[in-house]
């Protein structure tokens, strides 16, 4: 039995905002005080920010498009272990910095068994990784011949094969568009098979996979990403969504006005006062940092027009009979009008949503810039004064293009604890984590209070996972062993058949070697469907 | 007659999941779909088990082993190119432990590609997705040669759409490539306008290309990926490297995956070195850099004068089959695909699995490794 003795309490999930209180854990669990018992080990708190340690919910750190990313980035040492170290090296910097549940944002099933690779090198975190099925044309054509039976047990199917703890669609129906030389559809355009466009492929896979109680919902890359005044096609896309759960990425590449034609501007405005009101939503920023940066994306058709509006090199990869992944250098520059308008844009979205519950904090890595810069975007989001020196620094169309001069708001620590622990948690559907009430997993992070945030959120006191300490100051201690977080709902075995006769005339892989197949994984912990369907 | 086996071959980075074999009597009775390479690897893979050593005798041979590491300094471990992806991670975090400079048995091209493509970039696609293209171009490669049902799928489908390039000079090649549309009568044979053309009018293509035009120099694979650069810029154009025997399990890739660099890095307490050109196999086997060389998988491609200098330095090699040389210590060990389980990556980098056909008791090359590490010194 451990208790932290008077630390400075955060929990927003009970509602408790920096109170002196004392926790009791026992057993990797948050326990009630007990009346009586054996004498506990006691950890002194005094003087310390206790919190529920970090939730990471979108980051690309496991799977194949890294390794491509590896063999750009070779001739760049500093990039390269910064935006794509091997996974284990990330999971181990994600400890660092508290976070104890990370996901990996996407993975293509028929490369599952790399990135299944990639998951069990991060044993010192829990983690999983969200199956793309956006362009999987098993499920597409499930969509366009409408049986709902069908369309819900090949996804889960996919799930299954993948090791997948979320259904992912990026652009969806965009991929293979651009594989059949073909511009982006738009919301109601058909994407090439019969009727189907992305608006019926978007709203009957959320309803679906809400049916079948995922614990996450539909994790969704919406169409239209980076382009200018991209606003008006994004929240088209939220209110597709209507009345459903769906968790919505990096939604500061979707927040941009046209500037009458010339280039970036901010419609975070817009974009929040759109979204707000769908409570059953919830989002992540994609904040972009200045410095070196790598897209890597399932979104081939937005690669494809990065790579001809900046001319850089890229390295795209086509998945036979799923979408692809795409692979190409950025920079964001501080004096880039573009650059500095997407990074104030990023600030102004988290700054303006109200409930940091229900919008998190994430950079998209390594896509804006890597998560280990999350201690300096938190600087940003607490200190009005940190962000007017920042603007300062970067190009004026930050200031002018952009409302994040004017928003003055300033993030308490409880609300980052929401932002960052609680809120993708409970979007996760993780109910056993990012909260400290009784039955949770003893997953805590615990700071020195410090004047300086950034170098506070930089350097945890100590990080607990599953109430041991793996992390002191900064060095890991202890290598916890986690969990590869799956989800395995219900279907109708007796469709295997027919889904391996579909699949056999869309891939190369004979349909019993494709992907994990269904037996059970090493390490994994299924986390259980609330299915509403019999 | 024996019974039929249904299995994933090893044998090529094709990696075939549809093979059916019978063996008979410890003999390879029937092997379809035919394919010569598969068939010869299968046929030396079951008669090799037999000449595998009893168990008494390895650990004997594994002590000998440990006494060989406890007086090395200067370790060489060198990767052959059919390991399956086991092995290849036991033998990182033996280099690890050793402090080792982990290498692979063919020359890597790595380092050379890597700058290329940052320049041009490189659009690709996997199995399936080629199959389907309009335009085959075949650049200094035979695809039969090292794959052969490859070479039988592009025969039978896509021979009509077939450009097969093989010219004394790729660089100028490649530039007459380049140029052909738009000054058409500059001094550049008809040959190359004429395959400009066909190029230029495809939507779709890929081009298969080997390492004799990423070893012919930079100049060389820069203006080769600068053309399909271009050819991306028209239309959908994919580009496969298809290596003839080196990396035929992806021993490249679970390497960048685990350690975040290629082949030829160097193992320090806290970090990993790399130095594609300085810790080159061959070149420090010649140099006599070595005091203990670990050769895990047999090398291919030596040449004479490094296995004369293997035989005369302390070399240990695990393999499933006898050598035709004579390293100081072989340790058999078993083969993914054979007689264990198994992860490989196809040529485009697709992740397949393999199946024992009959399974034995020999230790797999993990096993010894982790077995040494676990008692073995600190280098």
């Amino acid at each position: 039995m451990i208790l932290i003795r008077g630390a400075e309490i955060y929990d927003p999930a009970h509602g408790i905002d920096g109170e002196v209180r004392d926790l009791w854990l026992d057993n990797g669990r948050i326990i009630a005080p007990p009346q009586e018992g054996a004498e506990p080990q006691v950890i002194d708190g005094r003087g310390m920010i206790v919190a529920p340690a970090g939730v990471e919910i979108h980051a690309h750190v496991a799977g194949y498009g890294l390794n491509a990313a590896r063999r750009f980035l070779l001739p760049d040492a500093a990039a390269l272990d910064l935006l794509t170290p091997p996974a284990k090296e990330a999971a181990e910097r994600y400890l660092c910095l508290g976070y104890t549940t990370v996901f990996d944002a996407a993975s293509s099933p028929l490369f599952a068994r790399s990135t299944l690779a990639d998951l069990e090198s991060m044993q010192v975190l829990d983690r999983g990784t969200y199956t793309l099925m956006g362009d999987h044309l098993l499920l597409l054509k499930a969509l366009a011949a409408g049986d709902r039976g069908n369309i819900r047990d090949t996804l889960s199917w996919l799930l299954q094969v993948s090791g997948g703890y979320a259904v992912k669609l990026v652009n969806p129906g965009g991929g293979i568009a651009w594989k059949a030389n073909r511009p982006t559809p738009g919301l109601d355009e058909s994407i090439g098979l019969g009727d189907l466009t992305q608006r019926k492929i978007i709203r009957m896979v959320v309803e679906l996979v809400n049916e079948m109680g995922l614990p996450h919902p539909v994790h969704l890359h919406a169409g239209q990403l980076g382009r200018p005044g991209n606003s008006a096609s994004f929240c088209e896309t939220v209110r597709v969504l209507d009345g459903q759960r769906a968790h919505l990425c990096h939604i500061q590449f979707y927040a941009y006005g046209d500037d009458d034609g010339c280039g970036y501007s901010s419609a975070a405005g817009q974009v929040v006062r759109c979204i707000e009101p769908y409570h059953q939503l919830t989002f992540d920023v994609g904040q972009v940092l200045f410095g070196t940066a790598l897209a890597v994306t399932a979104d081939t058709s937005a690669a494809s027009h990065l790579r001809n509006a900046t001319g850089q090199p890229w390295i795209s990869r086509q998945v036979e009979g799923e979408g692809g992944n795409s692979v190409l250098p950025l920079a964001y520059l501080a004096k880039s009008p573009a650059s500095a308008v997407q990074w104030a844009t990023g600030l102004e979205l988290l700054l303006r949503f109200p409930d940091p519950a229900r919008m998190f904090l994430t950079t998209d890595h390594p896509n804006g810039g890597p998560f280990t810069a999350y201690p300096q975007v938190i600087a940003w989001l607490m200190s009005s004064a940190a962000r007017r020196e920042a603007l300062k620094q970067v190009h004026r169309a930050a200031t002018k293009k952009t409302g994040l001069a004017a928003v003055k708001r300033e993030y308490t620590l409880g609300e980052i604890f929401a932002m960052t622990s609680w809120g993708p948690a409970r979007a996760l559907g993780l109910s056993d984590r990012g909260h400290l009430g009784v039955g949770a997993r003893a997953d805590i992070r615990c700071y020195r209070r410090q004047a300086d945030i950034q170098a506070m959120f930089s350097q945890p006191a100590w990080v607990m996972k599953g109430g041991k300490i793996v992390v002191r100051e900064g060095r890991i201690v202890q290598l916890g062993e986690g969990d590869i977080l799956v989800v395995r709902p219900a279907w109708d075995f007796e469709r295997l058949p027919l889904i391996q006769r579909n699949l056999s005339k869309i891939v190369t892989v004979q349909p019993e070697h494709y992907a994990l197949g269904l037996g059970p994984i090493a390490g994994m912990l299924e986390v259980p469907c609330r299915s509403k369907v019999s | 007659m024996g019974e039929e086996l249904r299995t994933t071959c090893p044998f090529c980075s094709l990696h075939c999941t549809d093979l059916r074999l019978t063996i008979d009597g410890g003999r390879l009775a029937d092997f379809s779909p035919p394919c010569e390479k598969g068939q010869m690897g299968y046929a030396n893979a079951i008669s090799g088990l037999s000449a595998s050593r009893k168990q008494s005798q390895t650990r004997t041979a594994l002590q000998a082993v440990r006494l060989s590491l406890e007086a090395a300094s200067r370790l060489l471990v060198v990767l052959s190119a059919d390991l399956d992806r086991e092995a290849v991670e036991g033998a990182i975090r033996f280099s690890k432990k050793f402090s080792a400079i982990l290498t692979c048995a063919e020359e890597y091209t790595g380092s050379m590609f890597a700058l290329a493509m940052k320049t041009a970039g490189f659009l690709t696609g996997t199995l399936g997705e080629l199959r389907n293209l309009e335009q085959v171009v075949l650049c200094g490669v035979e695809p039969g040669q090292s794959h052969p049902r490859l070479g039988e799928m592009i025969q039978k489908n896509l021979l009509s759409q077939a450009i097969f390039l093989d010219p004394p000079d790729p660089l100028e090649a490649i530039r007459w490539l380049r140029l052909g549309n738009e000054e058409r009568g500059e001094n550049i044979p008809d040959f190359y306008t004429d395959i400009a053309a066909q190029i230029q009018k495809a939507t779709s293509g890929v081009v298969f290309f080997g390492p004799k035009w990423l070893e012919a120099g930079l100049p060389v694979t820069t203006e080769f990926l600068l053309w399909l650069n271009d050819l991306n810029r028209t239309g959908r154009w994919y580009a496969q490297y298809l290596s003839l025997a080196s990396n035929n399990t992806g021993v490249v890739e679970t390497l960048l995956f685990a350690t975040g660099f290629p082949p030829n890095v160097r193992f320090k307490a806290k970090s990993v070195g790399y130095s594609p050109r300085r810790w080159q196999a061959e070149r420090l086997i010649q140099m006599d850099w070595p005091d203990l060389c670990l050769l895990i998988g047999r090398p291919r491609h030596f040449s004479e004068q490094t296995f004369a200098r293997l035989e005369k330095n302390r070399t240990i090699l695990l393999d499933p089959l006898a050598p035709s040389w004579r390293p100081h210590d072989w340790l058999p060990v078993a083969q993914a695909g054979i007689d264990v389980s198994g992860q490989v990556q196809r040529l485009d980098g697709v992740p397949i699995a393999l199946q024992p056909i009959m399974p034995m008791e020999r230790p797999t090359a993990n096993a010894i490794l982790a077995d040494l590490a676990s008692e073995g010194p600190r280098v």
